[in-house]
């Protein structure tokens, strides 16, 4: 019930405010895929990527690519490239799949920033200049609008959300519990920590990947600058933020992240202003963990029942 | 050519080596991989140059000064990081990365500068096609050496050192000997960050002084210490060194910007191959 009304409600946004606060919007919802996908990796499997940011480019070149050079339409261009940011996705899981500690994150951010030098070189990536997209003409039958981008990633966001809670909730979700706490107990009542670990991997590589894709339609274009390392390291705060035991927390997080971040790019502040942003994500880390390691879910969890909020790391 | 290319790669070396040193020093003590050590040397470099500006003449004063710096703030970052899990410490050590790196950018801009030396940068040795040998390089070589002796006379020779190495293998018996272990791990991350300071100062006229400087230069550190095994130290400077001679080859032959892809591969290649790294000894853990 609550569901359906914040739906409707976020459905009727577009008539209610104006272009400025429909493109916060839109870029909250993309923000929201990342951090859901994170909070799959990070909360429920128990790993970590610094590289993610790899993941959001190969979204958003592959969509770009297929639409300017063969021709696909949007939507079919956007599934495959956020399938191959997948596999990519599990072909690096599989690599760092036994790494524990700090390896598997030095090898992510390793991953990153080899792609980003990647798409500087390539000329048909277009080097540092990045790639302009075509227009849109149309998304999913309706002709192509701010509301209508804003309807679609909302569409997309809810949907997402939903498969996301059915799967965690089954099978899937118990078993990734089950390896981030006791890998080695899983193990020997036959859960494959391999398979899972591998699979949250590439699950959330596919949520970046579709991320990437429509951040690249909503900007326009596609340049290196979009995918760092701090990037990767800002999906980290926006999950840290939110909380990493459920997927709410992600969803939470990323509102409150972006609306936060875009405000201090923005408005308060003229100058070069990509350094706000990079001091509110640092400190949202520090303070976060230092202070309360649930992040906004964990506080909701404790200050609604006093029963413990669920261990995330 | 050869010659000046090894030379070259060994200035470069050096940082990388300092690098991975101050990390495989956190990591051994306190089990945090310190992902804001390129960051701490970058902002205490830009500390290192306001100091200059205001004050030309003092520069052996002030890049003493820079170093104790650089090593009381290791000692209070190591009390300030909650050490209730290592890979929470680690996350926190990006966020002060971030915050080092957002700070710098707003306080001293995006644009580079140049840090002075008090020497020329002339040419020394020889000249050959254009590529000279500067005063530059015998000066990283030669403060990157001493420190890196220094660290390790201390680490072997001194009653202090001896006391960190045995925090560093066992903390609990190491404590039950009556070592204070936890001002121990604090000394330890004040070396750590006095050495990755001075890989800062040396980045700095090699790469100009700007906000993200070490970004590469904390990835091919990475680089150097999983090569090294993370836990060897010696592995680590060797490893270093080693890394900025690949990468020199690499630059003059190939391309000068395939840094992050040979800190990939490198690092792809040990973990699947030797995960302990090259001089690391295997790990063994009971559950």
């Amino acid at each position: 019930m609550l569901a359906l009304f914040c739906g409707s409600v976020l459905a009727g946004f577009p008539w209610l405010v104006n272009a400025y606060w429909l493109y916060i919007g839109s870029l909250i919802f993309i923000q929201i895929l990342i951090a859901m996908g994170m909070s799959v990796l990070m909360g429920y499997s128990g790993q970590i990527s610094l590289g993610h940011a790899a993941f959001v480019a190969i979204g958003a070149y592959g969509t770009l690519l297929l639409r300017a050079e063969a021709g696909w339409p949007f939507l079919s261009a956007l599934l495959v490239a956020s399938l191959f940011g997948g596999l990519i996705g599990a072909l690096v899981g599989r690599l760092g799949v036994r790494l524990k500690g700090p390896y598997l994150a030095v090898l992510t951010m390793a991953f990153g920033m080899a792609c980003l030098t990647l798409l500087g070189r390539s000329d048909g990536l277009g080097q540092h200049a990045g790639l302009i997209a075509p227009p849109l003409k149309s998304i999913a039958f309706l002709p192509y609008s701010p509301t209508s981008f804003y309807l679609f990633l909302l569409f997309l966001v809810g949907l997402v959300y939903v498969w996301l809670s059915t799967i965690l909730g089954g099978k899937i979700g118990r078993a990734l519990k089950c390896i981030r706490d006791q890998e080695h107990l899983a193990e020997s009542v036959g859960i494959s920590p391999t398979y899972y670990k591998v699979l949250a991997f590439a699950l959330s590589a596919f949520l970046a990947a579709l991320a990437g894709g429509c951040w690249m339609q909503l900007l326009g274009l596609a340049h290196p600058d979009n995918f760092t390392f701090q990037h990767s390291v800002q999906f980290l705060a926006v999950v840290v933020l939110g909380g990493m035991g459920h997927i709410k927390g992600a969803v939470l997080g990323a509102a409150l992240f972006t609306f936060i971040q875009v405000q201090l790019e923005s408005q308060l502040f003229d100058g070069p202003s990509a350094y706000f942003g990079w001091i509110f994500s640092g400190g949202i880390l520090i303070l976060i963990l230092s202070l309360e390691p649930g992040g906004l879910w964990g506080l909701w969890q404790k200050w609604n029942r006093p029963k413990p909020a669920s261990r995330a790391l | 050519m050869m010659l000046y290319l090894l030379i070259n790669g060994l200035a470069f070396g050096s940082i990388y080596a300092l690098l991975a040193l101050a990390m495989s020093i956190t990591y051994k003590s306190t089990d945090i991989a310190n992902f804001a050590q390129g960051e701490l040397a970058m902002f205490s470099t830009y500390i290192f140059f306001s100091g200059l500006l205001l004050w030309p003449q003092g520069f052996w004063l002030l890049l003493i000064l820079m170093l104790a710096f650089n090593f009381f703030g290791g000692f209070l970052l190591q009390k300030g990081i909650p050490t209730s899990s290592s890979k929470v410490s680690m996350i926190i050590t990006l966020g002060l990365q971030m915050l080092l790196l957002g700070c710098a950018g707003w306080l001293w801009g995006p644009e580079p500068r140049h840090l002075p030396l008090p020497f020329e940068a002339g040419s020394v040795w020889f000249e050959e096609e254009g590529l000279a040998l500067s005063s530059y390089h015998l000066w990283n070589l030669l403060s990157a050496g001493l420190l890196l002796g220094g660290l390790f006379l201390l680490m072997r020779n001194t009653s202090l050192g001896l006391a960190i190495q045995a925090t560093q293998q066992h903390p609990e018996s190491a404590a039950s000997l009556g070592l204070n272990t936890q001002r121990i791990k604090a000394i330890a991350f004040g070396l750590s960050a006095l050495t990755g300071g001075l890989a800062g100062m040396l980045a700095a006229p090699l790469t100009p002084l700007e906000p993200t400087m070490m970004w590469n230069n904390l990835l091919m550190g990475f680089a150097a210490a999983v090569w090294g095994g993370f836990r060897s130290l010696k592995g680590a400077v060797l490893a270093g060194y080693c890394l900025g001679m690949l990468k020199n080859l690499l630059a003059y032959y190939l391309s000068p910007d395939l840094d992050a892809m040979l800190a990939f591969g490198l690092i792809a290649l040990v973990l699947l191959w030797r995960p302990q790294g090259i001089w690391g000894a295997k790990q063994v853990r009971n559950l």
